[in-house]
């Protein structure tokens, strides 16, 4: 679209700038604070304003409750020993007991509302990375509109965009070749294979297209078939802003314009600099500040210019053997800046490293360490939710006292702007490995750990009862998503809403 | 000696009795409703995110070493502190649509017709403005903002969001024509 005439909006000019008296309260409170720093240092600071203002509010103390703390030793050994003598697993208890700092917690069951569930065609899925397959996708509007896909099928919609209480279906569509989704604006972005010939799987690979879609109307605005460069060339992630489409495949990059659906520039990764041992996986694009960010498997970092594709910064943020990496090294765009994370191996153990990047990129706002890793959903505001899983296993001798080998799993909530800890919860044991999932709105972080729980930032936890008959454990890939009060659950018939407090 | 403040109050009659500092501190205080008055329809009407935002340059102004003495220095300083929170503030709704989705607006590819002169004296045409600003997107609302309330040309308003200046031109154009396009479906075409 081409600028155009703007005389309509010069009456505007001025039209807006007079006083308005806030809220009274707001005012009076919003004085005394000012009476309160000026009489702590009467404008004597030295503190510049590029400098970020002090807290508002206090980062409440994490609730240690991990048997990972450290604790007496006499403790572990004397648990231990109850352990083997009563042949029963220390932390398996029903649900989560929540010990912490806010004493006493009200548990809440919540009850299923059945005439709140979708159907047998649709599955949700989360934003949570761990056990996508890259076929179920999720996302949703701040005008609370869901959008769902759920794995192809013979017949019925792969995709329904539904309100945010599950209760009316806004437009359904089949698009069998459906590999990725992405929510730009006021329109949605499908990434796709363009051939459904399941022959031609036997001579190369498909072809793939990017087509964007009206997001109220499922209506179609463009396509266009992204370029080929070799026969080893699959397209598989996308992001856009209101500037730039940009979709990766294990051996390229390319950018489109949003509004018109032209190729605005496409580069093979090794011409930008990004040289790769394995292309098993996809490097996901970033858009940040205008730019294009990639994280690879080794741990670099590298911008491209969104308007030419051209490499702008690269450098190494985690110091890690390519070898050592387990999983994967994720970016996400948050409000706090560019959240890194890499899962890695290391002497058995399994670690996951976070690292908040300042919006220049250069600097390194806070970083975190943890053990194991499961899932990780990052909410709007920037909070982190991890679940973390290490696998413990027991010496024959102990296993033949009753111990048996498990699952622990501890949410860490976070902090996005200072990384410390909203809280974390007890470990929980499961007898197997089950399904793992998390999901923050940064009001509540539900998981499943074995059964399903909420928590807000207060400490207090909400049981799902209706999963206390671990069905859910038995899918090796279900997904939950809170979005606002309501927490969706995907089970084998479909999709449940729970309605939070 | 009686001081009067230029655009905002009178301090006191014994305004002489005060320091300097003081005098800087109670005007700033004076100055809280223009600074809530610049936010208010900068950000749509919502007034709890105005309060924050009023809250954060009040804070940061006191917390400065720099405060200006005069008080039409002052206001133009806090203007200045006002504008850099407010961008900071588009810049992070920005973000955080652009990774997990946006409001439905109405970016119409259809070229909309132009808005009819109005009566901008008058609270329910302002509230009305503000309510169809509410409804853009965080990077409309932006470029609306910036260029049409404040004033800046589109070099200055490239620097601020990161884009280049053919980008911030073609964001300006879709950023009108989404405005008129909610305008005419709340009020119709009134030309």
């Amino acid at each position: 679209m081409t600028p155009t005439n703007d005389q309509d909006f010069a009456q505007f000019e001025g039209a807006f700038d007079f006083s308005q008296a806030p809220d009274p309260t707001f005012a009076e409170i919003l004085r005394r604070r000012m009476d309160a720093e000026r009489m702590e240092k009467p404008l004597q600071h030295t503190t510049s304003l590029a400098s970020p203002p002090a807290k508002t509010s206090q980062v409440q103390k994490p609730v240690d409750l991990s048997p990972t703390s450290r604790r007496p030793v006499w403790v572990a050994v004397a648990a231990l020993l109850v352990v083997a003598i009563i042949g029963a697993s220390v932390w398996k208890v029903d649900g989560i007991v929540n010990e912490g700092q806010y004493g006493a917690v009200p548990e809440v069951v919540l009850p299923i509302d059945a005439s709140a569930v979708p159907g047998p065609d649709v599955a949700v899925t989360s934003r949570a990375i761990a056990g996508s397959d890259g076929l179920f996708l999720f996302d949703s509007t701040d005008d609370a509109v869901l959008l769902m896909a759920i794995p192809p099928t013979d017949a019925g919609p792969n995709m329904v965009a539904m309100d945010s209480q599950g209760t009316e279906r806004i437009w359904e569509m089949n698009d069998p070749g459906l590999a990725q989704v992405f929510v730009s604006g006021n329109t949605r972005y499908i990434l796709r294979s363009g051939t459904t010939d399941q022959s031609q799987w036997e001579y190369g690979i498909p072809t793939y297209e990017i087509a964007a879609y009206d997001v109220a109307l499922a209506t179609q605005k463009w396509s266009i078939e992204l370029p080929k460069s070799g026969d080893r060339s699959y397209w598989g992630a996308i992001a856009a802003s209101e500037d730039v489409v940009v979709a990766t495949g294990t051996t390229d990059v390319a950018a489109i314009d949003p509004d018109t659906g032209s190729l605005l520039w496409h580069h093979q990764l090794g011409e930008v600099g990004i040289q790769r041992e394995s292309e098993m996986s996809l490097l996901d694009p970033v858009i940040i500040n205008g730019q294009v960010a990639l994280i690879d498997e080794s741990g670099w970092l590298r911008t491209l210019s969104s308007e030419s594709g051209e490499l702008m910064s690269q450098s190494a943020v985690f110091d890690v053997s390519p070898a050592n990496v387990v999983a994967y090294a994720r970016a996400f765009a948050t409000p706090r800046g560019l959240l890194t994370m890499i899962v890695y191996s290391e002497g058995g153990q399994t670690y996951t490293d976070l690292k908040l990047l300042d919006d220049s990129l250069s600097s390194t706002v806070w970083s975190r360490q943890m053990k194991g890793f499961g899932a990780v959903d990052i909410a709007d505001n920037g909070d982190i939710a991890i679940l973390t899983r290490i696998f413990k296993s027991y010496p024959r001798v102990l296993k033949i006292v009753g111990l048996r080998s498990h699952m622990n799993t501890n949410l860490i909530w976070i902090d996005g702007t200072t990384g410390d800890d909203i809280l974390t919860t007890k470990s929980i044991s499961t007898e197997d490995w089950g399904s793992t999932s998390v999901t923050t709105n940064g009001t509540y972080t539900c998981f499943l750990a074995g059964d399903a729980v909420c928590v807000d930032r207060n400490g207090t936890m909400y049981h799902i009862d209706a999963v206390l008959d671990n069905r859910l454990a038995i899918y090796t890939d279900t997904y939950m998503i809170v979005a606002g009060q309501t927490l969706w659950v995907q089970r084998e018939h479909g999709v449940e809403v729970f309605d939070l407090p | 000696m009686d001081i009067a403040l230029p655009g905002f109050t009178r301090v006191t009659s014994h305004a002489d009795e005060l320091t300097t500092h003081e005098v800087a501190a109670r005007s700033l205080a004076a100055a809280i409703p223009r600074i809530y008055g610049y936010f208010y329809p900068r950000v749509g009407g919502d007034r709890a995110l105005a309060e924050d935002l009023t809250q954060d340059t009040m804070l940061s102004a006191v917390r400065s070493a720099n405060t200006p003495q005069h008080p039409e220095e002052q206001i133009r300083w806090l203007y200045g502190i006002a504008r850099n929170r407010l961008v900071d503030h588009y810049r992070k709704q920005g973000r955080e649509r652009t990774l997990f989705g946006t409001r439905l607006d109405a970016d119409d590819p259809v070229e909309q017709p132009g808005l009819p002169d109005l009566d901008l004296e008058s609270m329910p045409v302002r509230e009305e403005v503000i309510a169809v600003l509410a409804a853009l997107s965080p990077r409309h609302q932006a470029a609306i903002v910036l260029k049409y309330f404040d004033g800046l040309d589109v070099v200055e308003i490239a620097a601020v969001l990161f884009l280049s200046e053919s980008a911030t031109q073609s964001l300006l154009a879709r950023a009108r024509n989404s405005f008129r396009s909610i305008w005419i479906a709340r009020n119709g075409d009134t030309r």
